[in-house]
């Protein structure tokens, strides 16, 4: 105990690595799963919000193009139609014909009131006060020349040719260089605006490339850690497991050869002729029974595990009743629980429905969880046998539960996690020196779960353990079925 | 002999002139024939929006399309707009209005060009929707269209206090031919 | 076999009957035939008309065409200075580099040499004869006149009338100049400034408004209905007797009155010329001979009442310094009730040019008077015109007038609208001189 003692203080006082490593082993494989996922679920929401950043990237680069192209388009269109305007003036002025001249003006006309469109839609979509500014004054400036235009075309419609020439010369040609200015001015304005943009769309994508290669990293990071992590998880799980199977060996060597010991001083002092009388005879026989059933027992246990873990188990599911399942446990547990000085205290509530199952195996799993509780009672010499109906926590129907509890030495929250696991056995029960295969539980775990059920336990240090087996309820024809046609298993020793 | 020669030229040509006379003279005496009212459109005068004119006397109607009237109240100067001839409503005009052919219309401004009297001789414009737009464009234009050819583009104005809805109005012009 | 010929009797006769055969049956009918072809022509106004409503739309096309051309060539001479070559149709363009470049183009102007100068013609060719000693009868040609008018502006309008007329003139009696050679003259030269209806004032060589004839019918015989103007009205250098012409300024306009249709004119010019002898030009258009100058006032009325009726008077005062005379203060006082439509006119102008030589207390009284009457039967127009003047042998300025009157009776043929045939004769007693008996024949046109 004192050299288990130190081994274990060795492995708590080596550092980071030791902590680390203390981390990791109580990274199973589930929370190496877990872990893997949390990686996973980081990656996909900083991709996600990379994937955004850029998304809005592409929108706005996409959205600065066409309206780019778009702007310079309605900047195109409205210098066309502000020269068209004053074009098909000039048009009319060519001719002599009343009725070409009024088609020019109609043309003239029409292009002004396209012009009004645009400059409207300009201003409609202005947002800075420079634009605003700007458009206010192109539509002054617009209307200014409009008048005069105006006054040229009845000029030029009433046949005063020289006249229309001088308004034009006086007033046209001022107010259309005004106008003129104010589309260069709305042109410049613009650029701007575009070239602001094209800075703004490049900022954010130099952001966006920078935050995607961080997160690269850190998902690369990431993903080599966990693969770290989860290899060195595996590795640890593999010695731990190594560990366990090693201390298996060596504890059923030990009981093998404590058992074989004994039959062996036995048998030595029969051969010997050191035994004399019937009675030292059928002691000495008696002993030699005991171990034998012992090396049996540790045989069958191996044997058994290792079928489960094969998959060979094949049992046989039948209606049981719950009280025949206890009474069969208690039999074959009765001259172990005797011996060691133990009260068991049962408890089976009235009119239980039955359990589908087979005896056999429901009795090894029970026989298992009452050896636990003799082994780690500690001072306690009482154990309890408790069946009842509860709701089941798992489905929407009832369940029958069997309960072992002792007032023992109760497990420790962390251990409670590896109890289950085959070949496992706590720091404490090593320390203590209480012998063990280290795969009772495992074996009952998979019995209670081949009959459809769980175990679960309950414990607390230095209060006592209570395991629980959870069995499912059986219908009721063959609940029926099974209190005409029971009988009692051959296979059970009692 | 010779004097009562003379003598008698001058009464026979004294007959003549009283007979032409009779003949000639007639105040406001029609020389075309009344038109028919029935199944006809009203003809309207119209003028550019900005012209505060808003009723016009048939007289004073009259000197405008013969060139009488140079400027409108407001200092505009009138510009006459007819539509080319061949057109029912130029015939409506000229015999209504001005009641002249269209050579004596032609003759009359040609003269009143010659004499200084006149300061611009009419546009002439093929179609009706060509008047309107001349009159909407220029300020001074006056012309005319029919009711069914009118729109907010300008406006028409009334004649002897009668607009182109009312009863008793003077002008109609005979429907368009459907071919 | 003899063959007997036609005895002379017969053939005679023969003759005889061919001859009354044509004169009273083929001649008739070649007679009918012209006259019916003429009739006929009269009575197709329309399709002649509508020939030549073809023929102006075709010259009309013509002229769109090459106009079209010229704007054609001209575009293509601006294009690289000026503006992108856009159509003209509102059609959406390609935004291009062309256009960004117009952004510095300089704002393109009106062409400012571009005026409407409209010019027209007027012409006549006379056949004429009279019983006057020493006239002959001969073709003679008329005035050829280009009429020019210019839109200047909306205000402002410029007009007038260069005359190329042959033969000599007529001032006052003498006779200037060769027999067929011809001159040029500018008769009218006016520029025109119309503020409104109740103000228009023109200024340069115009015809002063005394009576209704002078401001009413310029140079141009086809606008008159006889083949020439009254003798009260003829021109200076024709051997009037009035200052028909005046450089100088001339404001006219109406004169609120309601249906009464009231006009003024007011004019202020160089008058007739005074410098010694005058039988010089008497229109000073440069040089007035004296400070004092000529002065008009004429008030005529429109009324609405009667359409076509204008009746008016005009005052005329001047005062001429001929050689060797003392002044004489000219005063010619005019009235004219006129009704002019477009189917019949009826004029009546009365005149008295008064010559009051200063220092002298006699007065040389001119009257003058006419009336004309004429009426329109299709393209025909038949018309009478009497006239009078009578101009004491003692006039100090045109003392070679005498008595004149007498009738004058025509026709007016209108072949076209811008042609007409005029047939007239006069008759014209003379003081002292025996009467003249004159035939004229002209054609007077406009192009």
């Amino acid at each position: 105990m004192n050299g288990q003692n130190k081994r274990a203080r060795k492995g708590t006082s080596a550092g980071p690595a030791a902590l680390l490593d203390r981390v990791l082993a109580l990274a199973s494989p589930y929370n190496s799963s877990l872990l893997l996922l949390m990686v996973f679920l980081v990656v996909i929401i900083v991709g996600l919000f990379v994937i955004r950043d850029l998304h809005a990237t592409n929108v706005e680069a996409q959205k600065m193009y066409a309206g780019y192209v778009q702007g310079l388009q309605r900047i195109g269109e409205l210098q066309y139609e502000v020269q068209e305007t004053r074009r098909s003036t000039f048009y009319a002025l060519t001719t002599n014909d009343s009725n070409l001249q009024l088609e020019y003006a109609d043309q003239s006309r029409e292009a002004d009131r396209l012009v009004n469109e645009g400059i409207s839609q300009y201003l409609r979509q202005a947002r800075i006060p420079q634009e605003i500014e700007v458009g206010r004054r192109l539509q002054l400036d617009w209307s200014g020349y409009l008048g005069v235009r105006n006054e040229v075309l009845a000029s030029i419609l009433e046949g005063s040719t020289k006249e229309a020439v001088n308004l034009d010369l006086k007033g046209g040609v001022p107010s259309f260089e005004r106008v003129r200015q104010d589309l260069q001015e709305i042109k410049r304005l613009y650029d701007e605006q575009a070239s602001q943009q094209l800075a703004n769309v490049a900022a954010t994508s130099r952001r966006t490339i920078f935050r995607l290669i961080g997160v690269l990293g850190i998902t690369l990071a990431l993903a080599s850690a966990s693969v770290w992590a989860i290899q060195r998880s595996k590795m640890l799980g593999a010695i731990q497991l190594a560990k366990l199977q090693m201390g298996f060996v060596a504890s059923v060597s030990h009981e093998l050869r404590t058992s074989l010991a004994v039959i062996s001083s036995a048998a030595d002092n029969i051969a010997d002729g050191l035994v004399g009388g019937k009675d030292q005879l059928k002691s000495y026989g008696s002993a030699i029974q005991n171990q034998c059933r012992q090396i049996t027992e540790l045989v069958n246990q191996i044997l058994l595990f290792a079928s489960t873990k094969e998959g060979k188990n094949r049992y046989t599911l039948r209606p049981l009743q719950v009280s025949r399942i206890i009474d069969a446990v208690l039999d074959n547990t009765a001259e172990l629980v005797r011996g060691a000085g133990f009260v068991i205290e049962r408890r089976i509530e009235s009119g239980l429905p039955c359990v589908m199952g087979d005896l056999s195996a429901l009795s090894q799993c029970l026989q298992n969880l009452i050896v636990n509780a003799v082994k780690y009672s500690g001072e306690s010499r009482w154990i309890g046998i408790h069946a009842f109906v509860h709701d089941s926590e798992e489905r929407s129907s009832k369940e029958i539960r069997i309960t072992v509890q002792d007032r023992g030495m109760g497990i420790d929250r962390l251990e409670m996690l590896h109890i289950f696991e085959p070949f496992y056995r706590g720091a404490a029960v090593t320390a203590a020196q209480i012998h063990g295969t280290g795969l009772g539980l495992s074996l009952a775990k998979s019995i209670a779960e081949a009959m459809g059920g769980t175990l679960s336990v309950v414990s607390e240090l230095a209060v006592g353990s209570r395991f629980t087996l959870h069995l499912p309820i059986v219908e009721k024809q063959e609940s029926e079925m099974a209190s005409v046609t029971s009988k009692p298993d051959p296979s059970i020793r009692t | 002999m010779r004097r009562l020669a003379g003598l008698r030229f001058i009464l026979v040509s004294a007959v003549f002139s009283i007979a032409a006379l009779c003949s000639g003279f007639a105040p406001n005496a029609r020389s075309l024939p009344e038109p028919q009212i029935a199944s006809e459109q009203n003809l309207a005068v119209v003028v550019n929006l900005s012209n505060p004119v808003q009723n016009l006397s048939m007289p004073e109607l009259r000197r405008i399309f013969l060139g009488g009237r140079s400027h409108w109240p407001n200092g505009r100067r009138i510009t006459l707009v007819m539509i080319e001839p061949g057109q029912p409503e130029r015939a409506v005009v000229l015999g209504e209005i001005c009641q002249m052919h269209e050579t004596d219309f032609n003759n009359h401004f040609l003269h009143g060009v010659f004499t200084g009297e006149v300061l611009v001789s009419p546009k002439t414009l093929a179609t009706p929707v060509g008047i309107r737009k001349f009159v909407f464009n220029v300020p001074g234009a006056i012309g005319y269209l029919r009711v069914s050819d009118l729109d907010p583009s300008v406006r028409a104005i009334r004649i002897d206090e009668r607009g182109p809805e009312d009863k008793g109005y003077r002008l109609h012009v005979p429907p368009r031919s459907s071919k | 076999m003899k063959f007997s010929g036609p005895s002379p009797i017969r053939g005679n006769l023969a003759l005889k009957l061919i001859g009354r055969m044509i004169v009273w049956r083929i001649f008739p009918l070649l007679l009918g035939i012209l006259v019916s072809t003429t009739i006929l022509r009269a009575q197709q106004p329309a399709a002649a008309a509508d020939k030549q409503t073809l023929q102006l739309l075709l010259q009309r096309i013509d002229q769109l065409e090459a106009r079209v051309q010229q704007l054609e060539a001209a575009k293509q001479q601006t294009a690289p200075i000026s503006l992108p070559s856009a159509p003209v149709q509102t059609s959406s363009p390609q935004v291009s580099e062309t256009e960004l470049q117009t952004d510095n183009a300089v704002t393109e102007r009106m062409d400012a040499g571009k005026t409407l100068l409209r010019m027209r013609g007027f012409g006549d060719i006379t056949l004429h004869g009279d019983s006057q000693r020493h006239d002959t009868t001969a073709f003679s040609l008329g005035q050829l006149n280009l009429f020019i008018t210019s839109d200047i502006s909306e205000k402002f309008k410029f007009l007038s009338e260069i005359i190329f007329e042959g033969g000599p003139d007529n001032i006052f009696g003498e006779t200037r100049g060769e027999n067929n050679s011809f001159g040029v003259d500018v008769e009218r030269m006016v520029l025109q400034y119309s503020r409104s209806d109740y103000f228009k004032l023109a200024v340069g060589r115009y015809h002063t408004a005394i009576g209704y004839y002078n401001t009413a019918y310029h140079h141009s015989t086809w606008f008159q209905t006889t083949t020439g103007r009254p003798f009260l009205f003829q021109f200076e250098d024709r051997g009037g007797i009035l200052p028909v012409h005046t450089v100088g300024a001339s404001a006219s306009g109406l004169i609120p009155s309601g249906h009464l249709g009231l006009h003024y004119v007011a004019e202020v010019g160089n008058g007739r010329a005074s410098r010694s002898p005058i039988t010089e030009e008497p229109v000073q258009n440069v040089v007035d001979d004296q400070n004092h100058k000529a002065f008009n006032l004429a008030l005529f009325f429109r009324p609405d009442a009667v359409r076509g009726l204008q009746v008016g008077f005009s005052a005329y005062r001047d005062l001429l310094a001929p050689a060797n005379l003392p002044r004489i203060g000219e005063t010619i006082f005019a009235a004219h009730a006129v009704l002019v439509r477009s189917k019949f006119e009826w004029l009546n102008e009365a005149l008295i040019v008064r010559h009051a030589p200063n220092g002298i207390p006699r007065v040389f009284n001119t009257p003058g008077f006419y009336t004309q009457v004429s009426k329109q039967f299709g393209s025909y127009r038949p018309y009478f015109r009497y006239q009078y003047v009578n101009a004491s042998r003692t006039e100090p300025i045109f003392p070679d007038v005498g008595l004149r009157q007498g009738p004058s009776v025509g026709l007016r043929y209108d072949a076209s609208e811008t042609v007409a045939l005029k047939l007239q004769y006069d008759y014209t007693a003379l003081r002292g001189q025996p009467a003249v008996n004159a035939l004229a024949l002209q054609v007077g046109f406009t192009f």
